[in-house]
């Protein structure tokens, strides 16, 4: 199934997709009239250091024109070099790392939450033995996605910090400082998951096979753990994937109601400040991620579903039957 | 066995209804079934025959526990091996399950978990009932069961997912589960209805090889009187919810007591498959060939580099007279679908020549029907074929739409002459496709076809669907039309009892090749093909039935 030319295809395929947008990227902040760079680092509000200016101006060759500019980007960005900031003169490798570093973790456990909110719900809105639980479950989704995130969080941390006490609002205290702003994204997100799986359960549990395994004398809390859970599941896995490139591309409004600097924050503050240089990083880096999650998505489909085959547009149900070659 | 001992299913009085979903159900009270008394004994079969509504499977599902959420049983009692079953809970029937009742389900394409393989489905209904079996006695276990129901190199099969079997291979899988705990009592709901004849020959001759071997009490559901009669010892007639009549075959075939049994049987094709003889080709059959179809190979490109490309059809040659019923017949994958769409035009083709009314067509295909006044297409599954957010006067009046023919009133009057013409009141204009009956479904799919007023139409297995007597309304409907209209039919069908009621000529495809191609009375009467005579054979009621439509005494 999982050949090594389908997997070098959709590697190639992915470069493809970044170089596209990178040049897209390069494109549009040129297409502004003058320089970019230079007139960045020429504002009379930059508070770079006369040195420092001089510096970005060399290593950058503003005096040349954008499509030279393109290329040197380009060479160098094939040695990794992402070049440096155009605010501080940091390098912006090290500048989106530090990013990257606060926002994986919070990711990471933001969406355990929602696979766990949105599962949690689905199952209650679908098995539970009372109507109005089911209704109330259902009813939830509602709920989480029309709740403005920046509204959560609020109501969290007046609670937890302030009335409570629990964790700080302001000092970093490692991983306990994550679990507030984790609840909060995964409020938000888990609403729209639940609602596909509740969908996808309560579909796969009436179809046919399902009448068989209760013949068979399969426990009811066996059919939907081995069977049901898995078949109804399928259809929510695009959501998934970009509910985690959503998760790592991050989110201005959580990070800034906890006062976290990670992702979303830093993109925020970069393009505020039009740092050409660590806004192209960024778009990369968040390309990067949307390809391989995707990637992996169309992996695990093919993983989870024998009847999808690997074809070079995608993955794609079988549309023929395979019959064995035997009488029926 | 002895009639004094007591019977292995006894039903009395059973009653049941669905949860009320409107407040006119609630007065009027939603029973399905009513007051339905039958019994069964050990190792015989009990036919449950009724249309589709008719409550057979909610009967079926009473008696297994299997019934969906929102029914219940509101009277009455079921004696399953001599123990009350009705009123027990979801948990005091998973004992019985498997080691009592064992249930064959009716479309075997979705009855087993598409991402699990066959072998540990298998597996799963050997230890349901007893925990402590090894896995790898299951497995030892599941190897015997599909090897006993015919599955060839069954230790490579239990590897093999379900979307890898056919639909025959697959009944069989869900037969081995069904028997793998060795029940006293199976039920078979409507189990070959989603197979081809010969296929359903196949599993039916297990099932009653099956029946013989361990004793089992077989309950069958079926709509086919026919297969009833052939295939079991009592036959239960259901009509509304009502039990009609619950007697032996053998009296049955004598004289049915009601008046409904006999025109059920009088639907059956092989009971009188001379029933059209005198509405035969009108006058304007003629030797004019209306369809050409000349040596067309089609093949369908393979799906990865490695496979070979699939061929769908070799060199298919027929001529199609102009006022006739020429009838296709084949079993699934033998190519029939494939010719009609190329014969519509719709798919592209790599050989050949097919010409319609003196139109070539090209080998490319067309994105749609360019002549629709030539040739329409009518689809297997009418619901599928209906926009289920038209109403019926949109449906039927899309083609004119689309011909830009006639303005609104113009419009309005073809879409009622239509209407009219496949005998579907007014009153059914407003209403979308989900809220009409089977037949009614598919009038509305040849309404459609008929207010372009083509010269051929292209019928894909119309009535593979409906009802046995549904079927035989729309055949009625189907020869008025050709009457009326002369039209010319080329009909798809894997039902050679149909077949032979209705055509003047019969093409058998198998597996892409044009075995027999012959005028219906001498295909019938003496096919030369071998195939055409295995799919003859399969046809149910062949042995009951003599030649004139009268029942033999069994």
């Amino acid at each position: 199934m999982l050949s090594l030319g389908y997997m070098l295809r959709r590697a190639l395929q992915s470069i493809a997709v970044m170089a596209i947008v990178y040049a897209l990227t390069f494109l549009a902040l040129f297409v502004l009239p003058g320089d970019p760079i230079e007139n960045k680092i020429s504002n009379p509000v930059n508070p770079l250091p006369q040195a420092t200016a001089d510096g970005l101006r060399a290593y950058y060759s503003t005096d040349q024109p954008a499509i030279v500019q393109f290329v040197l980007y380009l060479a160098r960005l094939l040695h990794g070099d992402l070049g440096y900031s155009l605010t501080n003169g940091k390098s912006v490798a090290a500048l989106v790392g530090q990013a990257l570093a606060q926002t994986i973790t919070l990711a990471a456990l933001a969406l355990a939450f929602t696979v766990l909110f949105a599962l949690g719900i689905a199952l209650v809105a679908t098995f539970a033995r009372s109507r109005l639980v089911r209704e109330l479950a259902r009813a939830v989704p509602v709920l989480s996605i029309s709740a403005p995130s920046f509204l959560v969080g609020y109501v969290l941390i007046a609670v937890f910090s302030f009335r409570l006490g629990w964790v700080s609002s302001i000092t970093d205290q490692g991983f306990v400082s994550l679990i507030l702003p984790a609840v909060t994204l995964a409020f938000a997100s888990s609403g729209s998951l639940a609602q596909v799986l509740i969908q996808g359960l309560s579909s796969a549990r009436s179809q046919p096979f399902v009448t068989v395994l209760t013949a068979k004398g399969v426990a009811p809390s066996g059919i939907v753990v081995r069977h049901v859970l898995k078949n109804g599941a399928i259809p929510s896995m695009t959501l998934l994937a970009l509910i985690v490139g959503d998760l790592l591309a991050g989110s201005v409004i959580v990070e800034t109601v906890f006062n976290r600097t990670g992702l979303g924050y830093f993109t925020y503050t970069s393009v505020r400040d039009q740092d050409t240089p660590t806004i192209e990083a960024i778009v990369l880096l968040i390309s990067a991620i949307y390809l391989s999650i995707n990637l992996v998505t169309d992996l695990a489909y093919a993983a989870i579903d024998p009847r999808i085959a690997l074809a070079a547009g995608g993955p794609r149900r079988g549309s023929a039957r395979r019959r064995a070659e035997v009488p029926a | 066995m002895a009639d004094d001992i007591a019977p292995l299913l006894e039903v009395t009085g059973l009653s049941v209804a669905y949860a009320a979903r409107s407040r006119r159900e609630r007065r009027e009270g939603a029973d399905v079934v009513h007051g339905v008394s039958l019994s069964l004994r050990h190792g015989e079969t009990l036919a449950l025959v009724g249309e589709s509504g008719s409550g057979k499977s909610t009967i079926a599902r009473a008696v297994s526990g299997l019934l969906p959420a929102g029914a219940r049983v509101t009277g009455g009692r079921v004696r399953l091996d001599g123990r009350v079953v009705s009123g027990l809970s979801a948990r005091e029937w998973r004992p019985l399950r498997g080691r009592t009742v064992g249930y064959v389900p009716q479309d075997p394409l979705s009855s087993l978990d598409p991402l699990q393989r066959v072998g540990a489905q298998i597996v799963e209904a050997v230890r349901a009932v007893d925990r402590r079996t090894s896995r790898d006695a299951a497995r030892r276990r599941a190897i015997e069961l599909l090897d006993r129901v015919g599955i060839p190199d069954p230790e490579a099969r239990l590897r093999s997912y379900p979307h890898e079997l056919s639909g025959g291979q697959l009944q069989r899988v869900l037969i081995a589960i069904a028997i793998a705990a060795d029940p006293v009592f199976l039920i078979a709901d409507e189990p070959t209805s989603a197979l081809d004849v010969t296929v359903q020959k196949r599993i039916l001759d297990l099932l009653d090889d099956l029946r013989r071997e361990h004793g089992l009490g077989v309950l069958f559901i079926t709509h086919d009187l026919a297969l009833a009669y052939e295939r079991s010892d009592h036959v239960a007639v259901l009509r509304g919810g009502v039990l009609l009549e619950h007697r032996a075959v053998a009296h049955m075939l004598l004289a049915p007591e009601h008046e409904y049994t006999a025109r059920l049987l009088a639907d059956v094709p092989a009971s009188a498959p001379h029933k059209y003889a005198q509405r035969g080709a009108p006058s304007a059959s003629t030797d004019e060939t209306i369809v050409l179809v000349r040596d067309v190979h089609k093949a369908f490109p393979p799906r990865t580099p490695r496979e070979r490309p699939v061929v769908a059809l070799e060199s298919v040659s027929l001529d199609v007279r102009a006022g006739s019923v020429h009838a296709i017949v084949g079993e699934s994958g033998s190519g029939k679908t494939t010719l009609a769409r190329i014969v519509a035009g719709l798919s592209p083709f790599s050989r050949g020549e097919v010409v319609v009314r003196g139109r070539a067509l090209s080998p490319a295909g067309a994105r749609f029907n360019a002549h629709p006044e030539d040739l329409l297409l009518v689809y297997q599954n009418a619901l599928a074929a209906l926009d289920p957010r038209f109403t019926v006067e949109r449906i039927v009046a899309e083609p004119l739409e689309l011909a830009h023919a006639g303005g609104r009133a113009e419009r309005r009057r073809r879409v009622r002459e239509a209407l009219d013409s496949v005998a579907l009141p007014h009153a059914l204009l407003h209403r979308r496709p989900i809220e009409l009956s089977g037949g009614q479904r598919q009038r509305v799919a040849l309404a459609r076809s008929m207010v372009l007023a083509p010269r051929v139409l292209v019928l894909d297995e119309p009535t593979s669907a409906l009802d046995v007597s549904v079927q035989s309304r729309i055949v009625e409907l189907l020869f008025d039309l050709r009457r009326e209209r002369e039209l010319t039919y080329l009909f798809i069908s894997h039902d050679l009892g149909l077949v032979r009621q209705i055509a003047d000529h019969v093409s058998v495809l198998q597996n892409g090749v044009l075995v027999e191609s012959a005028p219906a009375a001498a295909l019938f009467d003496a096919p030369r093909h071998e195939y055409t005579r295995r799919l003859l054979d399969a046809v149910p009621g062949q042995g009951l039935f003599d030649g004139h439509g009268e029942a033999r005494s069994a």
